[in-house]
């Protein structure tokens, strides 16, 4: 009746298979939860877009579509260019490290277009004319919903109701061709 | 112990018989020291069913329950999702599981007379659950929509037509459409993924309070309680935790071995586990060469489709009548413990006759299950109806031969 | 207790030993046994060549993206998209569908072509092997031809230029009546190209989990030998 129980076997066995049992559930749980990554369907739906920018005039603008948010993609003119320093004083965030057109390209901007207020979509007026919203308008973004304003860069003025500049997608330019999101 | 502890369990046992319960069902519930591993299944069969709860609800967050999307879904699951494939066929290769060791860990109980008194209810529920497995399974396969989804569907829901008077109403009322359709898939899945399940747990419940109410048996049909030791336990039983916890973690082990050689290397199972028709989308319009249940269905398939003869001057056709014998196949095993008359509990002390019997049951659910996934012809035929005379001969004529064959004498001790 | 199981496992096996279903090869007796081999990776591209320039144009490989193929196959981009994607308006991440649809093919053969994604897994590989080497012409066909294994199968001969085309003789076996580009051996490892690459289309993953499978059983193995041991341990105190 009296067989010595090796403690010290006992703690040893308690141990390894504690660390087997712990490796078991983690292994089970890796498939699991990897699951729930975006899939390939996400992945080819969220894929970056191409836009071939030779067609886009000075001072148009072209919406595209990008993980289901409109993006502004504006040829600025040199006018708009040459605009854009005078506005510094105006806006909440100049974002002078961004650039001029806040993009690497010096011609164009490319913008999320969702008002950093409660996401409606601002709309394109590039005219330099009085508007009702500003009298010395020097062209840029009015969102109808609650009167913010942005400047062509996508950059919040002062005394809007949105706080922070349009946000920029990453994008990148090969040539003429323009991408949206990052390539694969 | 810490007091830290301490303080934590008597705070929650005021409120919540945590400890009780622990003693009760596990550290302090006496089991049979020597049993053998057939005693293993019931506790691998939690195991499979964990398994199919969980992969079956990752694969919900993927699958689309809808006649134009179901089998592109899968196929996304297969292909598109992080480790889909690894989910689709752990399950696929599950419910193959659930079924084998469900039929290994009944026969178990008919071995060792696991359903004698005061056992009667365990197995009551024990049976309820293989009911509900069938359906499960049969749910299930629908979903993805394949070609034998599909048309053994068909099948089945043909033979509830073919019940008298009601039959093509009911068919069209389970369908929720004049042929089987996507209203159908819909709540085949709802049934599959909440109903059947919830209901499988409730009565893994019941059954474990049942069987803890009373206690396990052993190979020997030996009752342990009979013997105690000075603090009331018996002296052949040992308390579930630790000793039969940890010797199931090795047998747990082997099971996986088993289970995922087959998901990584064989999940189709040579077309027994995953058909080959079902890669096709179902297809109204073409009906597969040969239609066939897969492999677990096979011995009552086999049994439906022995009986070609009907009872005209009682206006039975021999479709229904296979119904109904079909049925009874599944039925009968709910009353083994009230067919059962012998002094003994297991096999090993019964008479000759006990032991013809269960082998002619077991060769003869084998022999229909091969049977089962065959194409018809006049010799199988004859042969699935010789094993269908001798499934349920034993079981029919069990009260007799139990109660009046010479046993031999059960030992007082293990 | 053992002589029962032992009985049970005879029964059993004597019933397993046979594959399911029949072993159904239309006229021909049995199918040759063909096991696909998705581990070699330059099988794998031969018979997507293979499967481009002779089955592409009516059937469809609707279930596979493009860009799983590439990453799977090692295909370089450029050869991707201007080999074998070669229309601009298709995206990586699209499926290959190679612009078909099943109305077309209606119309020109008379019956749909279908999508070979999953094809053998339907009819297993040995069929596809041994029917895309059973063609014979039939001049009572619409098309010209018929094949042993798909009596009235409504696919013409595509592969004729490289095997060469064959008739029945009067015992009703298949005899060259001219010689293709490839001679009977070439031809045949072809076909185990072509065989392979739609195995693989089939089930993309095949190749990663027979290989991983190895260390999740060997995982186990270690497993179970550890709640041995501590098994072990416990039931000295129960003995």
């Amino acid at each position: 009746m009296s067989k010595k129980i090796d403690q010290n076997r006992r703690r040893a066995l308690h141990i390894t298979s504690g660390v087997v049992g712990a490796v078991t559930v983690a292994g089970f749980a890796v498939p699991f939860l990897s699951a729930w990554n975006p899939s390939e369907k996400a992945k080819a739906l969220g894929a970056s877009v191409k836009f071939d920018l030779s067609k886009l005039e000075a001072g148009a603008m072209v919406v595209l579509e990008w993980r289901r948010t409109p993006i502004f993609v504006v040829h600025q003119t040199s006018a708009a260019i040459e605009n854009l320093p005078k506005l510094d004083a105006k806006v909440t965030n100049p974002a002078k490290e961004e650039g001029i057109t806040r993009s690497v390209n010096s011609r164009y901007t490319v913008l999320k277009g969702v008002c950093t207020h409660l996401s409606c979509a601002p709309k394109y007026h590039p005219e330099i004319e009085p508007k009702a919203w500003d009298q010395e308008w020097l062209g840029g973004f009015f969102c109808p919903c609650h009167g913010s304003k942005f400047d062509l860069a996508g950059r919040v003025y002062k005394g809007v109701p949105a706080p922070t500049n349009l946000e920029v997608p990453p994008h990148s330019f090969d040539g003429d061709m323009l991408t949206v999101g990052e390539a694969v | 112990m810490s007091k830290q502890n301490n303080s934590l369990m008597s705070w929650l046992d005021k409120r919540f018989p945590v400890t009780e319960n622990l003693e009760r069902h596990l550290t302090k519930h006496p089991v049979p020291k020597k049993v053998n591993f057939f005693y293993i299944f019931g506790a691998l069969l939690m195991v499979i069913f964990m398994v199919q709860v969980i992969t079956g609800i990752w694969l919900m967050m993927f699958y689309t329950n809808t006649e134009e999307g179901a089998f592109a879904s899968v196929e996304y699951i297969m292909r598109d999702v992080e480790y889909g494939w690894l989910m689709r066929y752990m399950h696929s290769t599950g419910a193959s599981a659930f079924f084998f060791l469900m039929y290994f860990h009944m026969f178990r109980g008919l071995l060792y007379g696991s359903y004698q008194k005061p056992k009667e209810l365990v197995w009551l529920f024990g049976c309820f659950l293989l009911f509900l497995l069938m359906a499960e399974g049969f749910l299930g396969y629908v979903l993805p929509w394949g070609q034998m989804s599909y048309w053994a569907a068909n099948v089945i829901l043909s033979l509830f037509g073919a019940i008298p008077v009601i039959g093509p109403d009911l068919q069209v009322w389970i369908q929720g459409d004049y042929v089987l359709s996507g209203a159908t898939l819909s709540r085949f899945f709802a049934l599959h993924v909440v109903v059947v399940p919830l209901l499988m747990i409730a009565l893994v419940v019941f059954h474990i309070f049942a069987l803890h109410e009373v206690g396990a048996g052993n190979p020997e049909g030996v009752d342990i309680e009979k013997h105690r030791d000075e603090k009331g336990m018996p002296l052949d039983g040992a308390p579930f935790h630790p000793y039969k916890t940890f010797s199931a973690l090795p047998a747990i082990g082997i099971f996986f071995v088993i289970f995922f050689a087959i998901v990584f290397f064989a999940p189709e199972g040579g077309g027994y586990f995953l058909e080959k028709p079902n890669f096709e989308e179902a297809d109204f319009l073409k009906t597969p060469e040969h239609i066939a249940p897969v492999w677990y269905y096979a011995p009552f398939y086999s049994i439906l489709r022995a009986i070609t003869f009907g009872i005209p001057f009682l206006g039975i056709t021999s479709k229904f009548l296979g119904f109904i014998i079909f049925a009874a196949s599944i039925a009968i095993l709910f009353v083994v413990p009230w067919l059962d008359r012998s002094k003994v509990q297991s096999i090993r002390y019964k008479g000759i006759y006990s032991k013809i019997g269960m082998i002619l049951f077991a060769a003869s659910f084998i022999t229909l299950g091969y049977l089962g996934t065959k194409p018809v012809n006049e010799l199988r035929t004859l042969i699935a109806q010789i094993c269908t005379l001798f499934y349920f001969l034993p079981l029919i004529l069990m009260p007799i031969y139990t109660k009046y064959e010479e046993t031999l004498e059960v030992p007082e001790r293990l | 207790m053992i002589r029962y199981f032992a009985l049970l496992l005879l029964i059993a096996f004597c019933g397993k030993l046979l594959p399911a279903g029949e072993s159904e090869c239309g006229a021909l007796e049995s199918c040759t046994e063909y096991k696909a081999d998705v581990h070699d990776l330059f099988s794998l591209q031969r018979g997507l060549g293979l499967y481009m320039n002779y089955c592409s144009s009516c059937h469809s490989l609707q279930y596979l993206r493009w860009n799983r193929l590439q990453k799977d196959l090692d295909i370089p981009e450029n050869i991707l998209k201007e080999d074998l994607i070669l229309n601009p308006n298709i995206k990586n991440s699209d499926y290959m569908t190679f612009g078909l649809n099943s109305d077309d093919s209606t119309a020109w053969l008379g019956a749909y072509a279908p999508d070979l994604t999953l094809r053998t897994r339907v009819r297993g590989e040995s069929w596809v092997y041994t029917y895309l080497q059973s063609f014979y012409e039939d001049a009572s066909r619409p098309l010209g031809s018929n094949n042993l294994v798909l009596q009235g199968s409504s696919m013409p001969h595509v592969l004729s230029s490289l095997q060469g085309r064959q008739q029945l003789n009067n015992k009703g076996e298949l005899v060259k009546v001219s010689e293709g580009m490839l001679s009977e051996q070439e031809f045949d490892f072809a076909m185990q190209d072509l065989v392979n690459f739609l195995a693989y289309a089939a089930e993309p993953i095949r190749s990663e989990r027979e290989k991983n499978g190895i260390f999740v059983i060997l995982f186990f193995i270690i497993f179970t030998a550890v709640m041995w041991l501590l098994n072990r341990e416990y039931s000295k105190d129960i003995k």
